[in-house]
């Protein structure tokens, strides 16, 4: 049984308006993941999608004040990160930096079961590249985020019926690029090892 | 995922499971952890600087106050002293009577007197 009910985000916002750690605390923990989501579908990129959602995160806090409705910060602060993220991608422009999955730069050849994770990444991103901003935002949300299409539509300010387009294009889309490249794991023997 | 899962069975287009690999949390499982704590690190300054602020501002808020109500408080002492000591005359009996209002024919019976007499006998002595 909960002890303490979750403050809703506008609670939080304004105790942290008056710099409450453990109010902020809680914000970060609640939206550090769809920043992270909202920063990749504008970068592309994993590295420059942490550090956009990081820097994003403080942006908001120094202009947190500037949040009028403190209940809708969600749909500020991803503003704030679509901005960001885009900056930064102005900013990098030039940035040739290869994509290295996460924890394994300079460690040598990687254990199978990393490497195809890697890969499957590299082709998400990939798949990604190929949609619109908005379809990769909407994707990333509902289906790596957990966002239903309500939470979606009032925070990023569109009908829902227009999320639900997006969603379904998305992912059309992304299935399309990745079907050739599914089930890196399989089990399954490889071709004219079996007959004999 | 509940939700995405009833989706799915629904009809609806079911969710690209897959994306989750793009979470960096999957390979590296303290990944989440060091993002909040490097924002919450560079978070300090910030909001020590919002709870200075709230510090300074109630501060200034009870300054100000009483910077309102001290002299208020002052100027109202001075006036009810010099309401008191001003008039010496104010505490006559003549002067009580007309305030009071009391009929001359009574008057006459209270003249050289502090106070009227309610007893019996100045009544009877009135008549």
């Amino acid at each position: 049984m909960m002890t303490d009910s979750p403050r809703n985000d506008g609670d939080l916002v304004r105790r942290a308006q008056r710099g409450d750690e453990d109010a902020f605390g809680q914000l970060v923990s609640r939206y550090m993941r769809s920043a992270y989501a909202v920063a990749l579908s504008v970068t592309g990129k994993h590295e420059d999608a942490e550090d956009a959602a990081q820097e994003s995160l403080l942006v908001a806090l120094e202009r947190l004040d500037e949040c009028r409705e403190p209940d809708r910060f969600a749909g500020w602060l991803l503003t704030i990160v679509r901005n960001r993220s885009r900056n930064l991608l102005r900013r990098e422009s030039l940035r040739t930096t290869s994509e290295i999955p996460v924890g394994t730069a300079g460690s040598g050849p990687l254990p199978d079961q990393a490497l195809s994770r890697a890969r499957l990444r590299d082709d998400l991103e990939a798949a990604l590249a190929e949609l619109s901003e908005v379809q990769r935002e909407i994707v990333l949300l509902h289906d790596y985020e957990g966002w239903k299409h309500r939470e979606i539509a009032e925070r990023l300010d569109m009908p829902s019926g227009t999320v639900r387009s997006h969603l379904h294009f998305a992912r059309k889309a992304l299935r399309k690029r990745l079907a050739p490249k599914r089930a890196p794991n399989s089990n399954a023997p490889r071709r004219g090892a079996a007959d004999g | 995922m509940a939700d995405r899962h009833m989706e799915g069975t629904l009809g609806i287009d079911a969710p690209v499971t897959e994306l989750e690999a793009i979470d960096p949390g999957a390979e590296d499982g303290l990944f989440w952890a060091r993002f909040h704590r490097g924002v919450m690190e560079r978070a300090t300054a910030e909001l020590a600087r919002r709870r200075d602020l709230v510090g300074v501002t109630i501060a200034d808020a009870l300054s100000g106050w009483a910077r309102m109500v001290v002299p208020m408080a002052a100027a109202a002492a001075a006036v009810a002293a010099v309401a008191l000591f001003q008039s010496p005359e104010a505490s006559s009996p003549e002067r009580l009577v007309d305030v009071l209002d009391v009929p001359s024919t009574l008057d006459e019976d209270l003249e050289g007197e502090l106070m009227p007499s309610l007893s019996a006998t100045a009544i009877a002595e009135s008549f």
